[in-house]
């Protein structure tokens, strides 16, 4: 799904503003990460492209069309999002009610909707769990029954807000592989990953880095990251690999091209 | 002083399998930086209850500042709480008064009724967590995520316990909240010499600020000691699903590939910065 | 924590859990009201549904201690109305008179056993039957002039009616109580969701959000209390002791209490609601469903043996 913001302004309160004239287009079928740090309004995107809130000024366009209170629901149809909380996103009693619950909103028959749960709960890994309540499961698992729940409407855009950091390493480390081999699926899927980690943005096709409302860099990973200045300036902390190689890059030292070089490397394969 | 913990099982429900078995430790009332490390369900936050008798053994004492707690004990509870003071991971749990000032002095109240400076003791502590005194006034809860956590910290910095002790304090904050908060506790510690206790799963945040791990598997320590002896045993860390802090990964791929060697496993930026160049040195 | 979540959905997959969750909704109804028009102090109907109860208890292989959870709360109230129902009730025949002589000395001891009692409650396993013991020898007791001037002489008349009705009473409260669990310990919050919404259908479209309520609702009970035992850790961390203080300083220490409670309950209602909205829940539309609802031979058996004793009673009423 191709998403344009054009000139979105959004805030609560107008001297607070969280987003300030902001435009950018994301691509149909890429990947893209939003990161920011806590109240840079990363999250405010997320909710304003599925439709949660609308923006003060401004136009958003999916697949070229403008949204509108009107064709909202159509439009959410194609679209799922996972929240930050496991908790407060978990509304069925079991795992197979809760992966059911998009699509008995979206009247899907019941024959296509067992078929569904099977395909989606075995594509996260939670197929042995269908039977099993929240309270059994961790905060990983519940995850990773709401990116079912989402598969499972098959729908075009998928955005991930923020949905693993309440998560230990472990459940982390489950849904950063989860989104990956969705990536790598190339289904044609659109991707938008919003997170603080710049670790989670690594394998973007594109990063967005949000400062006060406003868009301060933009392009791929290798691009985004090196940017030490821009990154702190914006909250954010620049990944202890790479603040290393910033500071190499001072110095002079035997084979220091390789050694850059095979850092660099390793941080993208940590 | 501190806490002991003589032989302590502890278990919620008599029936299902213990949460913690045989317990044995010992935290000194000054100058620890201990974090508590072991993956969800290791019993983490099982023992820090046990320090301020939120848990109460089922089998063994714990010993806080003198004073035994015993299976089924139930008092002199309050100034064990007076002593270890306890900070949840979410300020959520606690934060209910009007003002930031007021929720900072409930701690404080309840400990001592009759204490006069219980005002001044709390602006004491909200100076220690660096929150900004144009905050005091405001509702706790039209606070920044980070800001919140500040003020349930100073909610129990107010009471001036001997230990502090935190249930993942930076989960949920953004990196730069993570660092300037964890800054923030290497601060307290080195102004007060309390003992900072903090429960982590970050292993970037024990590289950097730790002085004793203790890992947690199962409900048993399995380790107890430095944070070197403990990266450098690879056996220790597979064996309980611990993970390496990003700059050792870095720098263990360094080594593999030939590029440096070093006896030392590097733990931090600075220390990988320095076996880089020093291998330059030598040469 | 989980001892406080009575009646919170028990997986068994038992005959009673596969039954239709209408059926298991309309019967609990039924057999609700069916209790309160068997006529007074009839044993015999009061028997016939306590025996239908134990086999639908029997039959949902959920344990037996998690029926009696509920019973816990109301003890003293079932002891209070069945001394209210001995002591006033005078039909029937005289069954005893108790004649009390009140001393100093005799109230007094009684006073102190009772308050001793009180103390260490907390301390004492099966301190209920311990309490009904000490009550029965107490009552024994006072009969006795013990050393000095009786202050107040009186007789207490225990008659049949009062005994028999007594027991009526108690015995239709501890059916409705653990029969109560039934509906919600074998059905999942889902299941009755959608066997609300079938049922209310008739009632008008917008019944379904009621249903989803209620069921939301039930979903999240566990959650709450998990919640609420973290806040009192965190308030208990910062001195808050709720076995003391005065009335003042209790006030204080509820508002701590429930102040977190409620931010932490909006926040994840509005957190709720956005995910619902954002999965295309609207509310009151027509939605598909993944459970589909079977009234089979089991459903029509279980509810048949039900309207039968029912009519039963009806008749005999009329009659």
């Amino acid at each position: 799904m191709k998403i344009e913001f054009r000139n979105v302004t959004f805030y609560y309160k107008k001297s607070e503003v969280v987003l300030d004239n902001l435009s950018f287009t994301i691509e149909d079928g890429t990947m893209t990460a939003i990161i920011g740090h806590n109240g840079s309004g990363k999250s405010t995107i997320a909710k304003l492209i599925i439709g949660l809130l609308e923006p003060v000024s401004g136009e958003i366009y999916l697949n070229d069309e403008l949204l509108t209170i009107d064709n909202l629901d159509e439009m959410r149809a194609k679209m799922g999002i996972i929240f930050q909380n496991p908790d407060n996103q978990f509304v069925g009693s079991t795992v197979k009610d809760d992966i059911a619950f998009g699509l008995e909103n979206r009247l899907i028959e019941r024959e296509e909707m067992i078929r569904r749960i099977e395909k989606y709960s075995r594509l996260v890994n939670m197929e042995e769990y269908l039977e099993k309540n929240p309270e059994n499961l961790s905060g990983g698992q519940k995850q990773r029954v709401a990116i079912a729940g989402v598969l499972a409407m098959e729908s075009d855009l998928i955005i991930f807000d923020e949905s693993t950091s309440m998560l230990d390493p472990k459940g982390t480390k489950e849904i950063n592989k989860t989104i990956k081999s969705l990536k790598n699926m190339n289904n044609g899927k659109t991707i938008i990953s919003i997170t603080h980690e710049l670790e989670e943005a690594l394998y973007a096709d594109r990063i967005l880095v949000l400062n006060g409302g406003k868009i301060v860099l933009d392009g791929s990973p290798s691009d985004v990251l090196p940017k030490k200045d821009i990154l702190e300036a914006s909250g954010l902390k620049v990944i202890d690999g790479l603040s290393l190689i910033e500071d190499l890059k001072k110095i002079d030292f035997e084979s220091k091209d390789v050694i850059l070089e095979a850092i660099w490397e390793s941080i993208f394969t940590m | 002083m501190g806490i002991n913990f003589y032989d302590v099982d502890f278990t919620y429900d008599v029936k299902a399998s213990k949460t913690l078995k045989n317990i044995n430790l010992k935290i000194n009332k000054e100058n620890e930086f201990i974090t508590i490390l072991g993956h969800t369900g290791s019993g983490k936050s099982t023992l820090v209850q046990l320090m301020n008798a939120l848990n109460l053994p089922n089998k063994g004492v714990v010993e806080v500042a003198g004073i035994k707690i015993l299976p089924n004990n139930k008092e002199m509870l309050k100034p064990v709480r007076r002593h270890v003071g306890l900070v949840f991971q979410f300020p959520e749990y606690q934060l209910f008064e009007e003002t930031v000032l007021k929720d900072v002095m409930f701690g404080p109240k309840n400990f001592d009724k009759n204490n006069a400076d219980v005002e001044l003791s709390a602006k004491q502590a909200l100076k220690m967590v660096s929150l900004d005194e144009s905050l005091y006034e405001r509702s706790p809860f039209n606070l920044s995520g980070g800001q919140m956590r500040r003020v349930a910290i100073a909610g129990i910095l107010a009471s001036n316990p001997d230990i502090l002790v935190l249930d993942e304090p930076t989960v949920g904050l953004d990196p730069k909240g993570k660092t300037d908060l964890m800054e923030m506790l290497v601060e307290i510690q080195k102004e007060t010499n309390k003992s900072v206790i903090i429960i982590t799963h970050d292993m970037n945040v024990v590289a950097k600020y730790s002085k004793r791990c203790i890992v947690l598997d199962d409900g048993k320590i399995v380790y107890d000691g430095g944070k070197r002896e403990m990266f450098e045993n690879s056996e220790l860390l597979k064996n309980h699903n611990l993970d390496l802090p990003d700059i050792s990964k870095v720098a263990n791929s360094l080594k593999n590939k030939g590029l440096i060697t070093f006896e030392a496993l590097p733990l931090t930026k600075d220390e990988l910065f320095n076996v880089i160049t020093r291998g330059d040195e030598n040469e | 924590m989980n001892n406080l979540a009575f009646g919170q959905y028990y997986h068994t997959n038992s005959v009673i859990h596969r039954m239709d969750p209408r059926t298991k909704i309309l019967s609990s109804l039924l057999f609700m009201i069916g209790l309160f028009i068997i006529p007074k102090n009839n044993f015999l109907f009061m028997g016939i549904f306590a025996l239908f109860m134990v086999i639908t208890i029997l039959l949902t292989k959920v344990p037996l201690k998690k029926f009696l959870k509920s019973i816990k709360f109301v003890t003293y109230l079932l002891l209070f109305s069945f001394v209210f129902q001995v002591l006033f009730n005078s039909e029937g025949e005289l069954l005893l008179t108790i004649n009390h002589n009140l001393t100093l000395v005799n109230v007094g001891i009684c006073l102190v056993v009772l308050i001793c009692l009180f103390l260490l409650r907390k301390k004492i396993p099966l301190f209920f039957i311990l309490f009904l013991v000490v009550l029965v020898l107490g009552v024994k007791f006072l009969e006795y002039p013990v050393y000095g001037n009786v202050l107040l002489n009186y007789d207490i008349k225990v008659y049949t009616g009062g005994v028999i009705t007594g027991a009526f009473v108690i015995s239709r409260v501890l059916i409705l109580i653990i029969s109560s669990a039934v509906l919600t310990l074998t059905t999942k919050p889902t299941d009755l969701n959608n066997g609300l919404e079938a049922l209310l259908k008739p009632f008008g479209k917008k019944t379904s959000i009621l249903a989803m309520m209620i069921s939301i609702a039930l979903r999240f009970i566990p959650t709450l209390f998990l919640e609420t035992e973290k806040i009192l850790k965190a308030q208990a961390s910062r001195g808050v002791d709720f076995n003391e203080g005065k009335l003042k300083d209790k006030i204080g220490q509820i508002v701590s209490l429930l102040v977190p409670m409620f931010i932490i309950s909006f926040k994840r209602a509005a957190d709720l609601a956005d995910a619902m909205e954002a999965r295309g829940y609207v509310p009151g539309e027509k939605r598909t469903k993944l459970v589909k609802m079977n009234f089979t031979l089991k459903d029509v058996i279980y509810l048949l043996s039900i309207i039968l004793i029912i009519t039963i009673v009806i008749i005999y009423r009329v009659i």
